[in-house]
């Protein structure tokens, strides 16, 4: 178990020093002018512009403003923005908007992955019925709308039709509260239109993936000892198929991460969520590179974290693999 | 007496594209206290005679026709919630290749314990302790219950499998292909191991395999089963001395003796039947050398011949007469 | 028979091996036709493919072309209402067919190209060429994919062609991991070995022997990898890094969103790209589920 952990651990680390060397070259390659990386593409005047070059170092050959790079990014340093004057990265990334990203996405995921692994087990149990194929239909239905026309949907019924949630935004602005759970209370109404999105659009996924997963557990030899043993179809589902169809799913979800953060995107741009998402089509927009080459670290690391988290949650589950 | 009486037994699979008649016109007792054995080739119906007994046919089987009565209560019109409470309480089933019978993320005294807790109203603790003795009857460390299944040896997980089939103290326990899938000496404790368990329960078996030495090891009558339909049915005994069906005697000569004078290998010519069309008539007419035009035209009745012996052959006397012949 | 004339055995094989394809595919096709959704999945997509081809004639109006006044909504004129400078959407949601039709098709196939060649590279030739590989793939499949492709398109720029070299580069992963796998077995078999033992080469045994074997899994991979490519299009399109001059549905909806259309209620604005873009997508993805569950024994039914 321990040789398998530190195996793993060390490939992760492989891997996060291999997306920091992408990160630094990505935005290295770019056609132009290499102080736009910078300055931005803000007109300057050509001596501030030299001094800056050399400030950052942009006259040092290649390798030694990687190895700045690197230097930088270990004392956390992510450079400073175009867009917030002034502000650094670290601030921009590791404030609110994180918060807000994490609520949203957590909460998303944790409800989708329930409804999906639950629901899928009961549609795989009841195969070829209404509640299958209704479901199977549901599922690849929402798993192809894209998730931005969703949002569009979603602020069109209930925001303009129905006037029930707000379009845009974390909270309402300009407005005080009374205590923390009046503010939780507008956060929340804010929060519904992207949670109900966000989760429309993984729920086919989840479901579909588990569906598969316990079919391919009824054709093992278990099952039928299990139904030979006389046990109750409940218990065979829930207690014998179940805990063997969701070992494949825990290294899905670790896979999923990476999507929440592309679903967030579009989702937190649509309805003005104050988030990370949000923050990559600001910064893309504004040509902002340090803060683009800030969230692609943070985002390396927390997928690279959740992979490993989820391998040992996997060892952890699977009595097959202690050694 | 019988504590099982299977008559007249017809199951069909019905698949996307044709209908496979895997058994037709089974009939068999099982009496008290006997390892009756059903011997034949791979695909002959055995294991689906099994299943259709504990009803657990895969989707797409169906019990046509037929009853199978297990204390005065015909299997066949039960419910699949009311069979819940018959199986592994009345009748139990160990399966072949038990690499994968046993779930591998469950421990196994677990296994053993859910059928007991389920069935009968004892406590948890209890449970895993009848799992504990339970292992010690089938020779293993009872320490282990707390394992998990890929930490046993094939044969080892055999005799986890035989455990758990006896947890509820059934009276008929199925053994299908109990020993198929394991080395020939660790083959020879676990046949050693069923024995002994039969005798000092009381057990009633069906023994399922193709394998007729284990047959002639372990059971006091058998059934050869062909092509879904049962050949002869009689003692161990009249079935190696005295055959009346074709098929059986080939079945009995294609085993080399050790002794004895030197002799060619003999082996049924062609193929078993595809049971989506089977031939017509005898349905081993294509392949047995006394076939004639009765034989393709009509199914041979299942006949008594004798004290428990029973055959299905139009030309069972014209073969004993040149069998017999030979022999002298 | 005479060994020493080549030409009538080969020609024979290649005749056999014509008939083996044309029953696999028989047999294949006899099964898909029994899958009610396959055949809906076939029916969406060439309603499509038909609509796409046809928009010349179906038009009413050139999605170029002012014909109305802006914001007009739905009539007889203008069955889906005219957008923000007067042009009609109807005309515009249909000639936009072909700008997602024909970037969803070229960015996967080139997709599953890059990843079906990473992907034998990888898997056949093994060693330090395997692990190189496979460290980058891993990376690939790591970062977060719309994020990236945001990035990569701030680097590159708008345009089309932009936009499938993005999908390619973001999406070829899990294809080369898919036919790795495959061709790391397929290396195992038998006759591989027989192929290389006669004297083949290296391109020759992987042509003629595993590319075969490894066809019908990135057939069934090339479905969703269609549907990835027109959804991330979309989105792409829709975040603005589309092309004006060739809109698709994605930027159907960017124009739409830069009118105020969702929070205005101009649903016949929103709506029908949407569908499109759904509907597509459904039909490829009905055919992958399909496929799917032909091509996958433990899925089928008994």
């Amino acid at each position: 178990m321990r040789d398998y952990l530190v195996k793993r651990g060390l490939s992760a680390l492989g891997t996060l020093a291999l997306a920091v060397v992408l990160n630094f070259f990505l935005f290295r390659i770019m056609p132009g002018d290499p102080t736009r990386t910078v300055v931005g593409d803000f007109r300057v005047a050509p001596e501030v512009r030299k001094v800056l070059i050399h400030q950052f170092g942009l006259d040092q050959p290649i390798w030694v403003q990687f190895l700045l790079y690197v230097q930088n990014l270990l004392v956390g340093n992510l450079g400073v923005s175009f867009q917030y004057r002034g502000t650094s990265v670290a601030a921009i990334i590791f404030g609110r908007r994180l918060f807000n990203t994490f609520i949203l996405m957590g909460s998303s995921i944790a409800v989708a992955l329930l409804i999906g692994i639950v629901i899928g087990t009961i549609a795989a149990w009841k195969r070829e019925s209404k509640f299958d194929v209704f479901t199977v239909i549901f599922s690849l239905v929402t798993y192809s709308m894209p998730v931005f026309w969703l949002g569009m949907l979603i602020i069109l019924v209930f925001g303009y039709y129905l006037n029930s949630i707000p379009i845009a935004g974390t909270i309402t602005v300009g407005l005080t509260y009374s205590n923390v759970f009046e503010y939780a209370a507008d956060y929340l109404h804010h929060m519904t239109g992207p949670f109900v999105t966000l989760t429309l659009s993984f729920i086919g996924y989840y479901f579909l993936i588990m569906r598969d997963s316990i079919l391919d557990v009824f054709t093992e030899d278990y099952m039928l000892t299990a139904k030979a043993k006389g046990l109750s179809n409940r218990k065979i589902l829930f207690r014998h198929a179940m805990r063997n169809a969701t070992l494949p799913m825990v290294s899905l979800i670790a896979v999923e991460v990476t999507y929440l953060f592309g679903g967030a995107t579009m989702t937190e741009t649509v309805f003005s969520w104050y988030g990370i998402g949000r923050l990559v089509y600001e910064a893309v927009v504004m040509a902002d590179y340090p803060v683009l080459q800030g969230i692609f670290v943070v985002m390396a690391v927390v997928v690279i974290a959740a992979n490993f988290l989820a391998d040992i949650a996997y060892a952890l589950l699977d009595p097959r693999i202690r050694y | 007496m019988s504590v099982l009486d299977v008559k007249d037994l017809t199951t069909h699979f019905f698949m996307q594209e044709a209908v496979a008649r895997a058994v037709e016109d089974v009939s068999f007792s099982l009496r008290k206290g006997e390892m009756l054995g059903l011997a034949g080739e791979s695909g002959c119906g055995k294991t689906t005679t099994a299943l259709s007994i504990m009803k657990l046919l895969p989707p797409g089987g169906r019990i046509l026709k037929g009853e199978i009565i297990l204390d005065e209560e015909d299997l066949v019109k039960k419910t699949d919630s009311e069979m819940n409470a018959i199986r592994w309480k009345k009748i139990s089933i160990v399966f072949q290749g038990a690499m994968n019978a046993l779930n591998p993320v469950i421990r196994v005294g677990d296994q053993v314990a859910e059928a007991v807790t389920e069935k009968e109203s004892v406590s948890k603790a209890e449970a895993w302790q009848r799992a504990r003795s339970l292992f010690e009857l089938v020779g293993l460390d009872s320490s282990r219950v707390a394992d998990y299944p890929h930490e046993f040896s094939g044969g080892m997980r055999q005799r986890v499998m035989i455990a758990m089939a006896l947890a509820c103290s059934p009276s008929v326990v199925i053994a299908d292909e109990p020993v198929t899938a394991l080395d020939v000496i660790v083959q020879a404790r676990i046949l050693e191991l069923i024995k002994e368990l039969q005798r000092k329960l009381g057990l009633s078996v069906i023994m399922i395999t193709h394998d007729l030495s284990v047959i002639a090891e372990t059971c006091e009558r058998v059934a050869i089963m062909y092509a879904g339909r049962i050949a002869e049915l009689g003692s161990v005994n009249d079935i190696y001395k005295d055959p009346w069906h074709p098929y059986t005697e080939a079945l009995i000569t294609a085993f080399p003796s050790l002794v004895g004078p030197k002799r060619r290998f003999s082996s049924v010519p062609g193929d078993p039947p595809d049971l989506t069309s089977p031939p017509s008539g005898c349905r081993f007419h294509p392949r047995c050398p006394w076939q004639d035009e009765t034989c393709r035209d009509q199914n041979p009745e299942y006949r008594n011949v004798g004290a428990d012996h029973y055959v299905a052959c139009h030309h069972s006397e014209k073969f004993r007469e040149k069998l017999l012949g030979e022999r002298v | 028979m005479d060994l020493t004339s080549q030409e009538p055995v080969t020609l024979q094989i290649k005749e056999d091996r014509f008939w083996l394809y044309r029953r696999k595919l028989g047999d294949f096709w006899r099964l898909y036709r029994r899958s009610a959704l396959g055949k809906l999945g076939l029916i969406i997509v060439s309603f499509f493919v038909i609509v796409a081809v046809a928009a010349p004639w179906i038009a009413p109006f050139d999605p170029f072309s002012f014909v109305g006044d802006p914001f007009l909504k739905p009539s007889s004129t203008h069955i889906l209402g005219t957008d923000q400078v007067g042009r009609d959407i109807l005309s515009r949601v249909i000639y936009g067919t072909r700008i997602s039709l024909l970037i969803g098709l070229v960015a996967s196939a080139m997709t599953i190209g890059l990843g079906t060649v990473i992907g034998l590279v990888s898997g056949y030739l093994g060693g330090w060429i395997d692990n190189a590989l496979m460290r980058i793939t891993d990376l690939f499949i790591i970062i977060p994919a719309l994020p990236l492709m945001l990035i990569m398109a701030s680097i590159l720029g708008k345009g089309i062609t932009n936009i499938i070299i993005v999908i390619t580069v973001v999406g070829w992963t899990a294809t080369a991991r898919m036919v790795r796998s495959q061709t790391l077995s397929l290396k195992e078999r038998p006759f591989t070995e027989a192929s290389r033992a006669i004297g083949s080469t290296d391109l020759h045994t992987i042509a003629r022997h595993i590319v075969p074997n490894v066809f019908p899994l990135v057939f069934a991979n090339g479905m969703i990898a269609i549907v990835d490519a027109i959804l991330s299009e979309a989105g792409l399109s829709f975040l603005g890094f589309g092309d004006p001059s060739a809109p698709s549905w994605g930027m159907v909806l960017h124009f739409a969103d830069n009118a105020g259309a969702t929070v205005n209620g101009y649903w016949w604005y929103i709506v029908p790209p949407g569908i499109c873009i759904m509907f597509l997508v459904m039909g490829f993805a009905f055919i992958s589920y399909s496929t799917d569950q032909i091509l996958n024994p433990r899925l089928r039914r008994r």
